[in-house]
């Protein structure tokens, strides 16, 4: 009995976890490459057809980075949302998605192959991030919550100029096409190797997220009281910061900029299982695995090619965060 | 940002008119053009709209490297031209080549009001390269080298449409590959039209796709201009294996100095017809063609490399 009532907590976020899982079967068993179930299920266990072993090949690296790419970017906008006790704060908001993506134009321009523009996204993610970090500690703005605030907007700008200053100048007939493309976001350039070394930071912030948990929440009541319960508030909210722009930074090295998922996800999980950031957190990232699951699975589903995941994240984000708005609204 | 280009143009303008640059006086509106002119009358051409990549000017006559780049009149990417530094250069004429739909059209009647210039719009539709040759040739004063030019291009057309039907192909654009255009797309009609068939049938438009699609699609050869992409996959099983067992064809064609069926949309298509009519007994077509669409010399051509 005890053990079912420290259960039930999790229970909302277990539950999501299992929908997410059962979307990911749902999308690993569509496609233009038409296999049986059963076969797909024998080559799991290395006894299918040529073709359900090559389906695997290809379909396995692309769910693992929509569902990584998807709870990494809920978990940082949950994290942000609860540090900033703002509704409206998302993965970008130290400017970590413009750094990575000027990172990657950046590599896209030089010539880079697909291995060093995700090093130099993910770099360039952190350097956006660091510079935020790093300008804010330099103020003595109260809390330093607005500080930071202003200083990703500054990081952002100065990135999203740098990127428009290497869309004019790259070649346009390849660079640029590929330069737009990569922006636009993708779970399916992702190699194996590349979705499963991009787990390490993710898995990395998400950990470090959810071990902050409660203290998340107390942080967000600022400073003061945090110091008042003996938390090192000012450490705290550092290694909050650098976890959510480090999974941010990875999740866009991998996928490019898909927007939506931090901003919606947290809120459709506060729904579920409220406010406490040791459940918010979790269930972020369940809902945000979800969402980018269904995303990428649209993605191929009117043709063969691909409609870009940042194009629709922003096409289905944007009226289901009006909906949750207006629905939390009308229930408070 | 757009004061630093002005001034980087009007200084990089200053540098590039110097012995000569008084009979520079045409400006190429994009890429497509700057190839046209630079065929049919390069000692007319005042700069580039983009300047070409060091690889592409070591396989070119040293003007090209001397030739300023000016930006881009033309709609399409690339950095636009300081429509002001453009006026400074006094050029007679604007030549712009490719779309010749009203949207076109009535940009060349705004771009000629707003420069003062004469703008001409020439046909870019593939199958009339050799005419787009000859009107620029008497807009330059080159009619009579345009005019052999063009004989060579309708022949190598001519021989290119009644090519034997080759296999069925994937156009892979970019460094991953998976940049395609869908049949009927201006980026793979030149290929399509030596009766390739394109294996791609979606937006007759460039688009991306996923490898599933690709696999699915299971073509027996893939083109490519990227050698890039070409060296990434060469040992991987899933772009180089086909469903059925048999290993797939990798095509690299040369992109130096410009794209042969592709990149851009110009008279340097040609090579790439020339070398589909006849893959294995164009060698001095090509090398004449490059001569004169380039003024390259034999041995600096590149050829097709078959990847197996």
């Amino acid at each position: 009995m005890d053990f079912l009532n420290r259960l039930t907590p999790a229970l909302p976020a277990l539950i999501l976890a299992l929908l997410a899982l059962a979307g990911a079967a749902g999308v690993l068993a569509t496609g233009p490459l038409a296999i049986s179930p059963g076969d797909l299920l024998s080559a799991l266990f290395g006894q299918g057809s040529p073709d359900a072993e090559l389906v695997l090949t290809l379909r396995g690296p692309r769910l693992l980075a929509a569902l990584t790419c998807g709870a990494a970017l809920a978990g940082a906008g949950a994290g942000f949302q609860i540090l900033f006790r703002n509704p409206l704060a998302a993965p970008d908001l130290l400017g970590v998605s413009s750094g990575a993506g000027l990172g990657a134009a950046l590599a896209l321009l030089l010539g880079a192959g697909t291995a060093l523009v995700q090093g130099a996204a993910f770099a360039g993610g952190l350097a956006a991030g660091g510079l935020a970090m790093g300008c804010a500690a330099l103020t003595r703005s109260g809390d330093g919550r607005l500080a930071l605030i202003l200083c990703g907007v500054v990081a952002g700008a100065l990135a999203s100029a740098g990127l428009g200053l290497v869309v004019i100048v790259a070649e346009p007939y390849s660079q640029l096409p590929a330069i737009t493309w990569w922006l636009l976001g993708s779970f399916t350039r992702a190699t194996l190797a590349e979705a499963l070394f991009a787990l390490v930071p993710i898995g990395l912030g998400g950990a470090v997220l959810l071990w902050l948990g409660f203290r998340l929440d107390v942080l967000s009541l600022g400073d003061e009281q945090a110091r008042s319960l003996g938390l090192p508030a000012r450490r705290l909210r550092l290694a909050a910061l650098a976890a959510a722009a480090l999974m941010t930074s990875a999740a866009v090295a991998l996928a490019g900029i898909v927007g939506w998922i931090g901003l919606l996800a947290p809120h459709a999980a506060r729904l579920i299982v409220g406010e406490r950031a040791g459940r918010l957190i979790p269930a972020s990232m369940a809902v945000g695995a979800l969402f980018a699951l269904v995303i990428d699975r649209l993605a191929t589903a009117f043709g063969p090619a691909e409609i870009p995941v940042g194009l629709l994240s922003a096409a289905l984000g944007a009226p289901a965060f009006l909906f949750l708005f207006v629905a939390t609204s009308r229930r408070s | 940002m757009i004061g630093l280009g002005g001034v980087l143009t009007l200084s990089a303008c200053s540098r590039g008119r110097s012995s000569g640059a008084d009979s520079r006086d045409v400006v190429a509106a994009g890429s497509p053009a700057a190839l046209l002119v630079w065929a049919v009358g390069r000692e007319r051409l005042a700069g580039w709209p983009r300047k070409p990549g060091a690889k592409a000017l070591a396989a070119l006559p040293a003007l090209a490297a001397d030739l300023p780049e000016l930006g881009s009149l033309a709609s399409g990417g690339g950095r636009p031209a300081d429509i002001e530094a453009i006026a400074a250069l006094k050029p007679r004429l604007v030549i712009d080549y490719g779309d010749t739909d009203p949207e076109y059209q009535t940009l060349a009647q705004r771009m000629q009001a707003r420069l003062g210039v004469e703008w001409r719009l020439i046909d870019g539709t593939l199958t009339r390269i050799p005419e787009a040759i000859r009107e620029a040739g008497a807009l330059l004063g080159a009619a009579g080298g345009a005019d052999g030019l063009a004989d060579d291009a309708a022949g190598v057309l001519e021989r290119w449409r009644s090519a034997p039907a080759g296999p069925g192909f994937y156009y892979a654009r970019g460094a991953d590959g998976l940049e395609t255009g869908f049949r009927g797309a201006l980026a793979t009609e030149v290929l399509e039209g030596a009766r390739w068939t394109n294996v791609a049938e979606g937006s007759r438009n460039i688009g991306r796709v996923t490898r599933e699609q690709v696999a699915a699609w299971d073509p027996e050869v893939l083109v490519t201009l990227d050698s890039g992409f070409a060296d990434a996959i060469r040992t991987d099983p899933v772009w180089r294996w086909r469903r059925n067992g048999e290993r797939r064809r990798v095509l690299l064609l040369p992109d130096r100095p410009f794209g042969w069926v592709d990149r851009p949309p110009s008279v340097n298509r040609l090579l790439g017809c020339a070398w589909l009519a006849d893959p294995k007994g164009s060698a001095m077509t090509l090398a004449s063609l490059s001569r004169r669409l380039y003024g390259m010399a034999p041995v600096e051509v590149a050829q097709p490399r078959w990847i197996s």
